[in-house]
């Protein structure tokens, strides 16, 4: 995979930008979804690099999310009428990697004062964090506080979600399969053996939670050009919880199956949108029934294979 | 000053509450070292267990008697000390042994399981509702002190509750095997504790402290909905690791200074829009510099 | 500074009222076998410890090529030159026995996070490198049918081996060993003997071994220090200390003089 994975990327790129060139065709409620698909894969794979990799288990990648997603809408929202209409795919793309940049700014923040836990602990202080990040929105008024930012163009197309999608993939992927990259891995398994080795486990866990929250920020400004307007609400911990969730089901560490897994968990609720009332009932009793079956995931037969990432 | 009683008043009451909440998880965490996620949702049931035994016991017992608000606390102690070991045998059990952050997220999923069902048309529905008043609602003004007596009731009836925990953790037989489970589960069962027993009693009892904090909650804020547990329980949660995860009085007192501190600073007006982030906010502050909380022991990980 | 690789000056720790280790002096030089042992709970492993950064001594100071390790991390020590195994084996579960090494190789490679992404030619060629020098490693230690192999799935004495090979993929100048023969049975300890033999002379580094068991000790050590209690109360070569009252009554109680 080592020379291919780049040509791969470029592939998927340039898939992902055929198909949403012909997207006036599609049903515009099915696209929806697959804009949904993609935005959720990024959030998953980015999630699994802390979670299933390094084993930092995070419950705060929706505060990432929305540091992502609120800067880059506000920036949006600033900019958009003093900037040329043909300047606008490059606004968006300023608009994002912004909104990445500080979501890694606050990964930073919440990475090195959380090194010393594990566990437990160290999912109730991800988590609290996620909340104080979404309680800062909720009451800074230049973002709009509890009504939260409406009027955000449509800018997030087939392209962008997956696109970025893709280079999620190619970069978790790439830097996990790496020499290098053995170190998550190594953290993951046994800290004090990986520390004997050679390994810093401070830099790598903080490296993580950066590069997670990088790609979650990114994620949060391409759900806001999608459904154009941000409410603190939807960055909440169950938010955080639907991302985990992916993970788990997909196999902690297993980046093919956490993409299987956001895909399906994306379209369930579609599914059973039928069953409007009850459909989140059902949803946690898979969620219940899942980890007492099949706890190693879905998509997991017999153990990791040796090598692979 | 009599602006800072009031407010400490007001935050004992709270944190009184949500001290006996977190006794359920810290109990919990102490025999089987997981987070029950869904503890804040047996507190919610409490709240409605005592919404619907009101006009049931007041068929044969006057309304609004101190009595009969006793006995409405007690059968809802009762329906969710049930309701808390069910969901112990059914989720938890089968997953026993398994690593911890698959009973985190089964947990979660148990947690999601109760809300929406309750939030459903047929069950409660979404909307808040009036919780009836339970014990004669009257006030006492003392100095420039407004005293509720659903306040002196929640303070009263938690004192009874931790002295009677106390006296089944520390002198009953259950107890002392429930402490010993906690220190070291392989001795215990060696000894012939019967473990599930144990665990279902932890879960039965949590929870009937949790159903009390969930009346007493209701009682004092008088609406309830079906989500009143998520923000509650977490905070009840954050007020365990405080004062120290595993260890009771730490719960309490974790439980306390969460109240007081949440209550004043409500009282802050650039504060008050931020009283959602201040339990995390002390809770971050607590683990960088005591990780293991105010009364918990540190552990050292043998290399 | 004089010329030992390893140099501990009177290195104490306490845990509360615990001196686990008191005043500790030890030498090892550049391409020595030294031998540490002593009754269970006599602080081998603390020194142990102590010289691979998990614990910060209480008092003492010691130096790691003439330079004090005071403050140095585990993976500090480990980039200048001292690697361990642990007591209880501590492979990486979810890996290969490939990757366990390779794991191990990655602290003197100069690649980082922007090489593994741009995937240049030069990243390619150091992977390669990287693939070539963890093969080498294995089939000096006849590990190389294993290598696509979960750790965790090899029989004993090869995960022991396997943690060995580790270890010396960090290209350490002393190598640490917490109790290889635990668990082994004669014929494997005698194996053991010969694979510390050969590594010391193979790779040209000095060996710290901590053991229990006096034979492993005896039969390769060139010099051996004796704890108990935290306390160094004698060192020599090993037919020294088989004469050594002080060792015997450690090892066999006050009664057997």
């Amino acid at each position: 995979m080592n020379s291919g994975a780049k040509r791969w990327l470029l592939v998927a790129v340039a898939a992902a930008m055929a198909v949403s060139y012909f997207s006036a065709q599609f049903n515009r409620y099915y696209l929806g979804i697959a804009i949904d698909i993609g935005i959720n894969i990024i959030l998953a794979v980015s999630l699994n690099l802390i979670n299933g990799h390094t084993g930092q288990f995070s419950l705060g990648h929706a505060g990432f999310m929305a540091v992502g997603g609120y800067t880059a809408a506000k920036f949006t929202l600033e900019l958009q009428t003093i900037s040329p209409p043909w300047a606008q795919p490059l606004l968006f793309l300023v608009a994002l990697l912004l909104g990445g940049l500080l979501a890694a700014v606050a990964g930073l923040a919440v990475g090195v004062p959380t090194l010393r836990l594990r566990g437990d602990y160290l999912a109730i202080v991800t988590l609290g964090f996620g909340e104080i990040i979404r309680v800062f929105f909720q009451t800074t008024e230049a973002f709009g506080a509890a009504t939260g930012l409406t009027g955000i163009p449509h800018w997030t197309t087939f392209a962008w979600a997956w696109s970025f999608a893709a280079l999620t993939v190619f970069v978790v992927g790439c830097l996990v399969s790496s020499t290098y990259g053995r170190g998550f891995i190594a953290v993951h398994d046994d800290e004090v053996a990986a520390g004997a080795m050679g390994i810093n486990p401070v830099r790598y866990k903080v490296t993580a939670f950066v590069i997670g929250a990088f790609f979650a920020g990114i994620a949060g400004g391409l759900y806001a050009h999608h459904k154009q307007f941000l409410s603190p609400g939807g960055f909440d911990f169950m938010k955080s919880i639907d991302i985990v969730v992916m993970v788990i089901l997909g196999g902690m560490g297993r980046t093919a199956g956490v993409i299987v897994a956001a895909v399906l968990l994306t379209l369930l609720p579609e599914v059973l949108r039928g069953f409007a009332d009850s459909r989140m009932i059902i949803y946690s009793l898979l969620i219940i029934v899942l980890m007492i079956a099949r706890p190693q995931g879905l998509f997991t037969f017999g153990r990791k294979a040796a090598g692979k990432a | 000053m009599t602006e800072v009683f009031q407010q400490l008043i007001n935050g004992l009451a709270l944190g009184a509450i949500y001290g006996l909440i977190a006794l359920g998880y810290t109990m919990v965490y102490g025999v089987l070292r997981f987070i029950n996620f869904a503890h804040g949702d047996v507190f919610m049931l409490g709240a409605f267990a005592g919404y619907y035994f009101a006009p049931l016991v007041n068929r044969f017992l006057p309304a609004q008697s101190y009595f009969g608000g006793a006995l409405v606390l007690v059968l809802a102690m009762v329906v969710c000390a049930l309701i808390g070991m069910l969901i112990e045998f059914l989720a938890y059990r089968p997953l026993r042994n398994r690593p911890k952050l698959t009973v985190l997220i089964t947990a979660i999923g148990v947690s999601l399981f109760i809300e929406y069902t309750c939030q459903h048309a047929a069950v409660f529905g979404a909307a808040p509702r009036k919780f009836p008043d339970l014990i004669p609602a009257t006030t006492w003004h003392i100095g420039g002190l407004v005293i509720a007596s659903s306040q002196v009731i929640v303070l009263v009836t938690t004192l009874i509750l931790l002295i009677a925990l106390r006296f089944i953790v520390q002198k009953t037989k259950v107890g002392t095997a429930m402490r010993a489970v906690s220190f070291n589960e392989q001795a215990a069962v060696l000894m012939g504790v019967n473990i599930n027993r144990i665990i279902s009693f932890t879960f039965g009892l949590g929870s009937a402290l949790a159903a009390a904090g969930g009346i007493l909650y209701a009682m004092n804020y008088s609406s309830i909905e079906p989500l009143m547990g998520v923000q509650t329980g977490l905070k009840a949660f954050v007020a365990a690791v405080v004062g120290g995860i595993g260890n009771l009085p730490g719960a309490a007192l974790g439980g306390l200074i969460l109240g007081i501190v949440e209550t004043f600073a409500g009282g802050i007006p650039g504060l008050s829009n931020y009283r959602d982030g201040i339990a995390f906010a002390i809770l971050i502050l607590i683990l960088l510099f005591r990780p293991s909380g105010l009364l918990g022991k540190p552990q050292v990980e043998k290399v | 500074m004089n010329a030992s690789l390893l140099q501990l000056e009177k290195v104490t720790i306490r845990f509360g009222g615990l001196t686990a280790v008191c005043e500790l002096d030890l030498q090892i030089g550049a391409h020595e076998l030294v031998g540490l042992i002593g009754p269970n709970g006599a602080g081998k492993t603390t020194a142990f410890n102590l010289i691979t950064g998990v614990y910060q001594p209480t008092g003492g100071t010691i130096f790691f090529q003439g330079q004090p390790t005071a403050n140095l991390k585990p993976h500090q020590l480990t980039r200048r030159g001292i690697a361990r195994t642990f007591q209880n084996i501590r492979l990486f579960a979810s890996m290969s026995v490939f990757d366990n090494v390779r794991a191990a190789v990655q602290l003197h490679r100069p690649h980082g996070i922007r090489d593994a992404l741009w995937r240049g030619r030069g990243f390619r060629d150091g992977e390669k490198a990287v693939e070539t020098q963890v093969m080498e490693l294995l089939e000096i230690f006849k590990l190389g049918r294993f290598r696509a192999a979960n750790a965790r799935s090899l029989p004993y004495g090869e995960q022991r081996r396997l943690e060995i090979v580790r270890a010396l993929a960090t290209q350490p100048k002393l190598l640490l060993l917490d109790e290889p023969a635990a668990g082994m049975n004669p014929t494997e300890k005698l194996e053991l003997t010969r694979l510390i033999r050969f590594i010391k002379d193979k790779f040209q580094i000095a060996v710290l071994l901590v053991e229990h068991d006096m034979q492993v000790v005896m039969g390769i050590c060139e010099r051996v220090a004796v704890l108990d209690y935290g306390v160094k109360i004698a060192e020599g070569t090993p037919a020294e200390l088989r004469a050594n009252p002080k060792v015997i009554e450690a090892y066999l109680g006050a009664e057997a003089r």
